[in-house]
């Protein structure tokens, strides 16, 4: 639970060879104008002492300079430029502190640069297209070979190619030969080098069962003397179309699996491709991995920001809906912060780039999709303890089918009894076991990611779909968390107008939350108040104000006791508010009562919605809060909740959250804001956290919500059953397939239905099984979050 | 019976007892990381139809970094996963992809192909 802050903090970027690398654990340093890199290996170090480093160059790849550590620092060329800034950039640079150094070149070793991408891209492609070609080639081989077998079948046709037999079996044999060293060398090899290993793999059991049926079907056409009459039976149309199918089938799978990682593919496409930045006075337009921090960054009106910073001059409204869920374009000036890929609407402006490359909002939440995406749920577990017996337990069962059948099979024996054990080795698929559980969850968690649900892992994926109760924290997650204007209520002759332009100009300059919330409340109803000509705050109590020659107080009861004024008038109206969970505030005009305004912290649009359709799908849903019981139910009320834990200090929600762990064994889910409620959210099963802004990846958090609305929990525990169901399915198709196609294979239907499965359908059934698991799992890719109030399932 | 079954029922045998014995039974030498002079723990690991050496054993606390090259052309093994550290890397044939973890905890953690067919584990003491 280390926060993500705090390790980026001990790690640099070696400049040469662009690996990352702990600074503490660093092989060698070398300091240079006032910064230290920080070296993987000495060769690394004397390298850059020698040449500099691999950014001065213009444009490196980590492959140029990779003689020290082999490779890249991960699977893909990363351009090194931003390693070291630019000549204009560095006179500015040079004067920041160490700190940053480090910073910029881990800018240099994102995975998430495009260029990664494509070449990661182009290397699948070609071997797709690889794979292809040898599909074509077993294919061309295993058609005519096929229609030889059929013609076999046909009586006259036998006996015009009779006095070829021979002739044709060695040709068979001789064409079917590149077919298995070219088309299935993938599986020769592998299998071949997996068995040096001790090691078993798909790979083996294709290999086994082709290699069999080729090596038998060759001695029989060369030595069909050697074999008792009848027996003599070839399968080399078995071989070659099963390699055929097999490749067919890997290279079909490879395309869906493309798609299903698409979720990260469209996270990345929401980042600006170029920044224009202001260096030595002059505008550049450079690629985004360019961007060092300190930099100054010019946006115009409709641009995308490309990464993160701090306005330095200028205004605008900018659309952060890509890290805030917020759909409203949000005005910012200078000093306020802005977050890469958001989009800037009205104004242009400049600013200072103070996160680049990987630590950038949206970086961050990549980064931490992909590792929910390949972290692995508890219930593959036992799926991976059966897929590593699979391989040599199918063998040996291959070889029990031989000998059935060689010893109580009908004759001809031996064509049985290899027929047989072909089909066996070639229908068994571990591919689909290994594929369910991975394949499902990269989808699943990729869909939540684009639904703005964060979720950390596997497990947390899996425990979300299991929930039975969910607490909600009240402050900031039911509720907006900050107090508004409700009620305003005038006595006597007072018009509603004129009682809150009075409370409105008398708060004017009052910093407390309650005056702020009346003045924000006036200007929302568009009423127009000025300024106050005397004001006065006396703490714990309000404001006294003169607002055009006129005497107002505003304030709580204390206020108007010690300023002498009747509350008489009020009471009813106070007390009603106090019962709906809403703060009353007094006014006093010229001393006598005017009204009362009513402030509240009042209820995010959908949490109403939300809260129900977490009760529809069968979740107890809890509210916790430190107010106290009164204003607690009054919230409750209204958004539905029955069961409320009110008056809870901060530091005892932790503690309530494992009581209801307690009772019942329960799966409990907190849901809350990430910093003020970090104990609770580690205590709870599932800690859902309530981000938006920078702060998106929350590491207490299992979920983290983006968007900040309570949807956000409905779409996760909805993505997180939808997934859990598809990794049954996946697993239950995998397991079923392979429990029934084996003793098909291996001719359990024989006694009872004359029936025997030709390896070449079983080939067939077992391209056709991870394909299926592939495609279901990319089913999930259509996943919808309902409307809130319309969920039905369960 | 005749001598010939005699023969194959034999040879079928005892090819399932040599099964059971070269790839249930056997188990693969472990090997100690190197530690190098920044502290990192390093192990080369050779991918070609499993992980070589397949048992790699490290210090906790300690940053370990993995070389893999993967040495074939199938693409059985051009993923490594380490669930464990939710870490995956693309293995290029015949480049090495160093991969950075730092266990925190004793115990025992695994490494796998993308389909889990080979496997590797890290066992950190």
């Amino acid at each position: 639970m280390t926060p993500l802050a705090v390790t980026q903090k001990t790690e640099a970027v070696d400049p040469v060879c662009g690996m990352t690398i702990g600074t503490k654990n660093a092989a060698a340093t070398s300091e240079r104008e006032g910064k230290t890199y920080y070296f993987c290996s000495k060769g690394c170090q004397e390298k850059f002492e020698r040449e500099g480093a691999v950014g001065e160059k213009k444009t490196a790849h980590t492959k140029d300079s990779g003689s020290c550590c082999g490779g890249g620092a991960t699977a893909v060329v990363v351009p090194l430029t931003a390693a070291q800034p630019s000549k204009h950039a560095h006179t500015e640079m040079a004067a920041k502190e160490k700190a940053h150094a480090y910073h910029e070149m881990r800018a240099a070793s994102s995975p998430h640069v495009p260029a990664a991408a494509t070449d990661a891209e182009r290397a699948q492609e070609e071997s797709y297209r690889t794979m292809m070609r040898k599909f074509w080639f077993a294919a061309s081989v295993g058609v005519p070979l096929t229609l030889l077998m059929f013609a076999e079948f046909i009586p006259a046709w036998r006996e015009a190619l009779m006095p070829y037999h021979r002739a044709v079996s060695i040709v068979s044999a001789l064409l079917t030969l590149p077919v298995l060293a070219w088309s299935g060398s993938q599986f020769f090899q592998g299998a071949w080098n997996g068995f040096r290993n001790h090691n078993t793999n798909m790979d083996t059991l294709v290999a086994l069962g082709t290699g069999s049926a080729w090596a038998y079907s060759t001695v029989v056409a060369f030595a069909p003397g050697l074999f008792p009459a009848g027996t003599a039976g070839m399968y080399f149309e078995v071989a070659t179309i099963v390699i055929a199918l097999i490749l067919f089938g890997q290279a079909l799978e490879m395309r869906a699996k493309r798609r299903s990682s698409a979720a990260i593919r469209k996270l990345l496409e929401l980042q600006a491709k170029t920044a224009r930045v202001i260096r030595g006075g002059r505008e550049l337009d450079i690629p985004i991995e360019e961007v060092v921090v300190g930099d100054t960054v010019l946006v115009r009106p409709g641009e995308k920001i490309p990464v993160d910073g701090i306005i330095l001059t200028g205004e605008s409204a900018i659309d952060e809906s890509v890290v805030t869920g917020e759909s409203v374009p949000v005005d910012k000036k200078p000093g306020d912060p802005v977050v890469g890929s958001s989009v800037n609407k009205t104004g242009a402006f400049t600013f200072r780039a103070t996160k680049v490359g990987r630590d950038t909002a949206l970086a961050r939440i990549v980064e931490m999709v992909e590792r929910a995406q390949n972290s692995r749920p508890p219930i593959g577990r036992l799926v991976d303890k059966i897929s590593s017996y699979f391989v040599p337990a199918v063998m040996i069962i291959a070889i029990l089918t031989f000998l059935a059948w060689f010893n109580f099979g009908p004759e001809p024996v031996l064509n049985y009894s290899i027929v047989t054990m072909v089909a066996v080795l070639v229908i068994a698929c571990p591919c689909a076991l290994g594929l369910a559980t991975p394949i499902s969850l990269m989808v699943g968690v990729g869909k939540a990611a684009e639904n703005r649900v964060l979720i950390r892992n596997g497990e947390a994926l899996e425990t979300a779909s299991r929930l039975q109760t969910i607490v909600l924290d009240k402050t900031g997650t039911i509720t907006k968390g900050r107090p508004e204007l409700t009620d305003v209520l005038p006595v006597g002759e007072f018009r509603e107008e004129e009682l809150l332009g009075l409370a409105a100009a008398a708060d004017r300059r009052s910093e407390h939350p309650l005056a702020e919330a009346i003045v924000r409340g006036a200007r929302a109803r568009g009423v127009s108040f000025g300024e106050p000509d005397e004001f006065d705050s006396i703490p714990g109590h309000g404001v006294k104000a003169v607002v055009g020659g006129r005497q107002v107080f505003v304030g709580n009861r204390k206020l108007m006791a010690r300023e002498k004024v009747s509350t008489a008038e009020f009471e009813v109206v106070a007390a009603r508010l106090a019962d709906e969970g809403k703060t009353p505030m007094f006014v006093a005009v010229d001393g006598q009562p005017a009204g009362v305004v009513g402030v509240a912290d009042t209820i995010k649009e959908d949490s109403v919605a939300s809260i129900r359709t977490l009760q529809r799908i069968g979740l107890e849903v809890v509210m916790i809060t430190g107010d106290n019981e009164r204003t607690a139910q009054a919230i409750a009320r209204q958004v539905g909740i029955t069961h409320v834990l009110a008056d809870v200090l901060p530091e005892q929600k932790a503690s309530e959250v494992l009581r209801l762990q307690k009772k019942g064994g329960q799966l409990v889910g907190f849901v809350g804001d990430g910093i003020n409620d970090a104990p609770a959210l580690a205590q709870a099963d599932i800690g859902f956290a309530i981000g938006g802004g920078a702060d998106v990846a929350i590491e207490a958090a299992d979920v983290t919500l983006v968007g900040g609305s309570l949807r956000g929990v409905v779409t996760a525990i909805e993505v997180s059953r939808a997934t859990l169901r598809n990794i049954k399915q996946n697993l239950f198709g995998a397991f079923i397939y392979n429990v029934l196609g084996i003793p098909v294979a291996a001719g359990v239907l024989f006694p009872v239905l004359g029936m025997l499965l030709s390896p070449i359908i079983a080939g067939a059934a077992m391209a056709a099984s991870s394909i299926t698991v592939v495609t279901n799992a990319n089913r999930l890719r259509s996943f919808e979050p309902k409307p809130v109030g319309e969920v039905k399932w369960k | 019976m005749s001598g010939a079954e005699i023969i194959v029922n034999l040879a079928g045998l005892s090819a399932i007892v040599w099964i059971v014995w070269y790839f249930w039974l056997w188990k693969g030498e472990s090997v100690a990381a190197q530690t190098t002079v920044g502290g990192v723990q390093e192990v080369s690991v050779v991918v070609k139809g499993g992980y070589q050496p397949s048992s790699i054993v490290v210090k906790a606390h300690r940053p370990v970094r993995l070389n893999f090259t993967r040495r074939e052309a199938t693409p059985c093994g051009e993923e490594v996963v380490l669930p464990g550290f939710g870490k995956r890397a693309h293995l290029p044939q015949g480049k090495t992809v160093p991969i950075e973890v730092t266990p925190e905890k004793p115990g025992e953690y695994e490494f796998t192909c993308g389909m889990n067919m080979y496997r590797g584990k890290l066992i950190v003491e």
